[in-house]
């Protein structure tokens, strides 16, 4: 086991890792930004260490710097938490060639990750259904027509390096097509320095479903079920939840084992998600496997009661799975606060928290990093807090979680918990009736 | 070349007796110099060491500087912190200011073990001359001085471990009236 761990990151998810080292008896080092220096992560590690000025790509992002930090705290190993670097292959591996330990997949799963149309292909290899579309890249506009007409519109164009729904485009025709290709690339060109593209069927009206894996070194390859992660804003997840209310048990064991599938086929090792698009015939496709622990693990930790980012140092450190094959119990869902303004169309808000009260009680729990005093900074990512609400069944979840969401008092920021709370109070959202654009018919 | 040999080559060149090596490997170049003759022109105030770190070795010996807020150590982008730690002590008193690290790393303040000290108490220093290595990554980062000063106190240990902003040296800037 690792006893020094470097967390490579900020916010909730680094105090979670803390928490996490601490149960294990691990000292936890904490790396900051000169924006940082009174956060939570900051005080709440065994040890902290500035490593830049408060833009991300002189500190959290700062390759040479985090791996500085790593030596001269004679860490064993790094945890990168979600976002920053913990999709990046480069970071894996030069963690890999300093022999620092890296609590997540190898460099090359993240690689083959990161590249969706090989993983699209790696994937369908393994016989696991993805959406009808072109086989890897398409070469030029009039390719793409040829598949779209094929497999019918509408179609999705892709940017093969893409994420946050960048490089993203849908076509109900060919003019609308040979367009969507030439700017999903040049827009793909833009973000993320790679003009590849590629074309899928739009499922219209489908729910997004992944499922949460963990694979050991040793080769065992576990699925802990899924979670509905439907209800987005802007491709960013607002609301998640598991069970799904659309889920059955033969489905769910078919899902699973396509998701075992995938990660198998990936050689992937730690925690993944793979996800899937579930259209309303019940037939599901695989659509890309996220190589890193979610923003959204607690919902699964809370119906299995497995710790998973313990887990994850456990097998980085190259032990084998000690999760026992455990039923789920009950529902969870998670609402996730940003310090953005609904009113305002979600401008960012940012400023010192000048009161805080966070929820309580049964099958309540809260990940932030927030407190009274806190001086919100402008440079990062806008959540703040996650109110994960468990309970008997899905009505009790959704009863938790909207008065706990009432409950939540912070002063000073504008938050989007309002809205959460809206929406599961809404009949349709207790009617299980979810659209990724829901979210519009609540805000203002 | 990998960084095992990177460090090898490196400590073989400081107890050669040359001042100068520049290698070519496979579209690599690879140039190291003592650090007496070393000025590669400081980027504006900005760390550029390894910010490439596979394969820019070429760019390993930078002269860098503290963000050029000297007589302000405050401002710029560290104003946003609000608090000043022990990373901003600013100026004190007669005019001192202080130099502070620009990159996480191990302080070194002579370019080889036993070899006297770059800079010590009361030595005047010109605007570009190296004042103490910070390695990082293994690569050994010359830091030079932005401004000429006079070396008023080095306020950390030899091969003792500091964080991004932290003072390395109390100077007194000769062009500070």
């Amino acid at each position: 086991m690792f006893r020094r761990i470097l967390i490579a990151n900020r916010g909730e998810i680094a105090v979670r890792i803390i928490r996490a080292c601490r149960e294990l008896g691990v000292t936890s080092i904490a790396v900051y930004s000169q924006a940082d220096r009174d956060s939570l992560h900051t005080s709440l590690a065994d040890e902290s260490i500035c490593i830049g000025p408060p833009p991300a790509t002189k500190s959290y992002l700062h390759i040479p710097s985090i791996i500085a930090a790593a030596e001269v705290c004679d860490a064993h190993a790094v945890h990168p938490g979600y976002g920053f670097l913990s999709e990046s292959a480069k970071f894996a591996e030069i963690c890999r060639e300093c022999n620092i330990g890296f609590i997540g997949p190898s460099p090359e799963a993240i690689s083959l990750s990161g590249d969706k149309a090989a993983c699209r292909a790696t994937v369908k290899g393994a016989g696991v259904p993805v959406v009808p579309g072109s086989e890897g890249l398409i070469r030029n506009a009039d390719e793409a027509v040829a598949i779209a007409q094929q497999i019918g519109f509408p179609v999705l164009v892709k940017a093969s390096a893409g994420g946050g729904g960048k490089g993203m485009r849908i076509a109900h025709n060919d003019v609308a097509l040979k367009n969507a290709v030439s700017m999903a690339a040049s827009e793909a060109e833009a973000a993320f320095g790679d003009s590849g593209v590629y074309l899928e069927k739009f499922v219209e009206n489908s729910r997004h479903i992944e499922f949460q894996i963990m694979a050991d070194a040793q080769g065992k390859v576990m699925s802990l079920g899924e979670r509905e992660c439907t209800i987005q804003r802007r491709h960013q997840k607002i609301i998640e939840e598991t069970p799904s209310a659309v889920m059955t048990p033969e489905l769910r064991a078919a899902m699973s084992e396509a998701a075992i599938k995938a990660t198998r086929a990936m050689n992937y090792c730690n925690a993944g998600t793979a996800e899937f698009l579930l259209a309303p015939d019940g037939q599901f496709y695989f659509i890309e496997f996220n190589a890193r622990i979610q923003v959204e693990h607690p919902v699964t930790e809370e119906v299995t009661g497995f710790d998973l980012v313990k887990e994850q140092i456990r097998i980085a450190s190259g032990a084998p799975l000690s999760l026992p094959t455990i039923e789920p119990v009950g529902a969870a869902i998670e609402a996730r606060i940003y310090s953005e303004d609904p009113d305002n169309n979600f401008a960012p808000s940012v400023g010192v928290v000048k009161r805080c009260h966070l929820p309580g009680g049964p099958g309540v729990r809260i990940d932030t990093h927030l407190f009274e005093g806190y001086d919100v900074p402008r440079y990062y990512d806008p959540l703040q807090a996650k109110i994960i609400a468990w309970g008997q069944d899905r009505e009790e979840a959704i009863s938790r979680l909207a008065n706990a969401l009432d409950e939540f008092t912070v002063e000073g920021i504008k938050t989007t918990a309002g809205l959460c709370a809206r929406i599961v109070r809404s009949d349709r959202f207790r009617r299980g009736d979810l659209s990724s654009d829901m979210v519009n018919e609540f805000v203002g | 070349m990998d960084l095992e040999q990177l460090r090898e080559l490196i400590q073989v060149f400081e107890s050669a007796d040359i001042a100068e090596i520049e290698i070519e490997e496979e579209g690599r170049r690879i140039c190291l110099k003592k650090a007496a003759a070393t000025v590669v022109a400081p980027v504006a105030g900005h760390p550029q060491v390894a910010s490439a770190p596979m394969p820019g070795y070429e760019q390993y010996i930078a002269a860098t500087a503290p963000a050029p807020q000297q007589p302000a150590p405050s401002g710029g982008a560290s104003a946003e912190t609000g608090k000043s730690g022990e990373a901003e002590a600013p100026e004190e008193d007669d005019g001192l200011v202080t130099i502070n690290s620009p990159i996480v790393g191990v302080f070194y303040e002579a370019p080889a073990p036993g070899e006297p000290p770059y800079v010590a108490h009361g030595d005047e220093v010109d605007e570009g001359q190296t004042i103490c290595i910070i390695e990082a990554m293994k690569l050994m980062n010359e830091i030079a001085a932005e401004f000429p000063c006079v070396v008023e106190q080095v306020l950390v240990e030899n091969a003792e471990p500091v964080e991004f902003g932290q003072p390395l040296f109390s100077v007194r800037p000769l062009n500070a009236d």
